[in-house]
């Protein structure tokens, strides 16, 4: 992302414009994680008002950063915390799977493989809040493990048996469908 | 890394086979191609690891409607540059100020003279000027003033992107002048117009009293009246003609009215007024005519009216348009 890094060192020269495209090009993944932790509309809201204000006040003193993202994500999650006092995940989430089937994918199929994706979903559903933080940041986000461990404040170590764990359970509660998701996925590799 | 022994909920940990997962960057790709060539017996689990990296895939939280636009105007509040907070300083702190720093203070109050206005792609906005005058700022673009209008020099804007403006006449016939980058100045004295600049191509329409565009370089200003609308482009004029003004300003009553008008200039205007960057397969197609009116001024939706009126095809790509036949 150098691009990035171009509008960051920008943005702390004072320009404005900059400032204004870190806002438009981060609103919306701030307010998704945002939500995800607070489920509060207002709260996330004056959140990320809070945040921005303070990131232009003190410009001349931040750092140049190689993850603006990382930053964002971390100051984002305490002046939630600082709010609502709590940091875990709010939301009795609700998941649905995403995949292609393929063309070929007969209807009898079709059904067996919906049957397997809602038992799948509920185990989704019973992995602990930290856990789909830390796989959200990891395989959505796509931060490192150094980097979650700093917004979640703990070690990294511990990311990464939350993240351990959370695929054990999930192997183990569903390995048939898994096992079909996987086939699915073959056919787009 | 020997990953020859890895679990599929290792190798699902692993970074650097995330990273394929996720981007599929040619060092992954070619570093796991080869890997499973060599490590046929490892497939299934690697496929398995794949699937639990593919499988988190939550609902999406998206904003609310307008949440962005709200936010961003608090933080543009809050982080004003503003002359008053200066004034409320004690004596002792002006001392302080004045003898530290004269250059110091020189820049803020240059600064805090200043007063800028942006909207985001998309977003309009109301602008009261110090004259009471009133722009109406369309998406993606941008005005400068002075906060001070007082004295004798001329009301003078400058603008990024496109605006309609309702100027306010003045008792001792004060000049408002409209300036591009480009060093363009669309003169007036009460009226109202609007003005859209973008890439050095420049477009005004004035709806009701007179105005007149000044060009850089000794070219000869150009005096406008009602219903005419110039376009320049690198600094030259490209078109002078009469039109139906209405239409030009439509966007600022949020809503979309185009009477015969040619596809080129409907795109123009959604990249005006929502930063698309329209490509056409082919110019010719930007001469077809359409007439469409919509009171819910969306543009897929007149995309959409497009495509289906001329049989087009639109790929859309974030902000890249593409029509084609």
């Amino acid at each position: 992302m150098v691009e990035e890094e171009v509008i960051w060192q920008h943005f702390r020269e004072g320009d404005r414009q900059a400032f204004a495209r870190l806002y438009e090009r981060y609103f919306p993944i701030l307010y998704g994680y945002g939500f995800r932790l607070s489920g509060d509309e207002e709260v996330v809201k004056d959140a990320i008002q809070t945040l921005f204000v303070e990131l232009w006040k003190s410009r001349a003193g931040l750092s140049t950063t190689s993850s603006v993202k990382f930053y964002l994500f971390r100051v984002l999650r305490r002046k939630i915390h600082e709010q609502t006092r709590r940091v875990t995940l709010a939301l009795p989430e609700d998941y649905h799977l995403e995949f292609d089937y393929s063309p070929e994918t007969d209807m009898i199929q079709r059904e067996r493989l919906s049957l397997r994706r809602e038992k799948l979903e509920q185990a989704l559903r019973q992995l602990h809040p930290r856990q789909k933080e830390a796989l959200s940041l990891l395989y959505l986000e796509g931060l490192s493990y150094p980097e979650i461990a700093g917004i979640m404040d703990i070690k990294v170590r511990t990311v990464y048996n939350l993240v351990h764990t959370a695929l054990q359970v999930l192997r183990t509660t569903m390995p048939a469908a898994l096992r079909l998701l996987a086939l699915l996925s073959l056919n787009r590799w | 890394m020997d990953y020859s022994r890895f679990t599929a909920e290792q190798l699902a940990t692993d970074p650097f086979f995330v990273r394929w997962v996720r981007k599929e960057d040619d060092e992954t790709r070619l570093f796991w191609n080869d890997w499973l060539k060599r490590h046929p017996e490892r497939r299934e689990e690697a496929e398995l690891a794949r699937a639990l990296v593919l499988t988190w895939r939550p609902k999406p939280v998206l904003p609310p409607p307008g949440a962005a636009e709200t936010v961003w105007a608090g933080i543009q509040r809050d982080t004003a540059p503003d002359i008053r907070r200066f004034r409320w300083k004690t004596a002792a702190g002006w001392a302080a100020v004045l003898a530290g720093a004269g250059i110091g203070l020189y820049f803020f109050l240059t600064e805090s003279a200043e007063i800028q206005q942006k909207t985001l792609a998309g977003q309009t906005r109301v602008v009261e000027l110090p004259d009471h005058s009133q722009v109406v700022l369309s998406g993606n673009s941008s005005i400068a003033y002075d906060r001070d209008w007082d004295g004798e020099a001329p009301r003078k804007v400058r603008l990024k992107g496109q605006a309609f403006f309702s100027v306010v006449h003045q008792a001792d016939h004060r000049k408002f002048i409209v300036e591009t980058d480009d060093h363009y100045q669309v003169e007036v004295l009460g009226t109202t117009f609007t003005v859209a600049e973008r890439n050095h191509n420049l477009q005004v329409v004035l709806n009701t009293g007179k105005v007149r565009l000044r060009q850089p370089g000794g070219r000869p200003a150009l005096l406008m009246k009602p219903g005419e609308r110039i376009e320049v482009r690198n600094q030259s004029v490209v078109s002078r003609k009469n039109v139906n003004p209405v239409t030009y300003s439509d966007w600022k009553d949020r809503r979309f009215a185009f009477d015969n008008a040619s596809l080129g200039d409907v795109t123009e205007m959604l990249e005006y007024t929502y930063g698309y960057d329209i490509v056409f397969a082919d110019s010719t197609l930007k001469e077809k005519k359409i007439t469409v009116h919509l009171q819910d001024p969306d543009p897929d939706v007149l995309l959409n009216v497009l495509a289906q009126t001329h049989d087009l095809k639109i790929d859309r790509l974030e902000n890249r348009i593409y029509i084609r036949p």
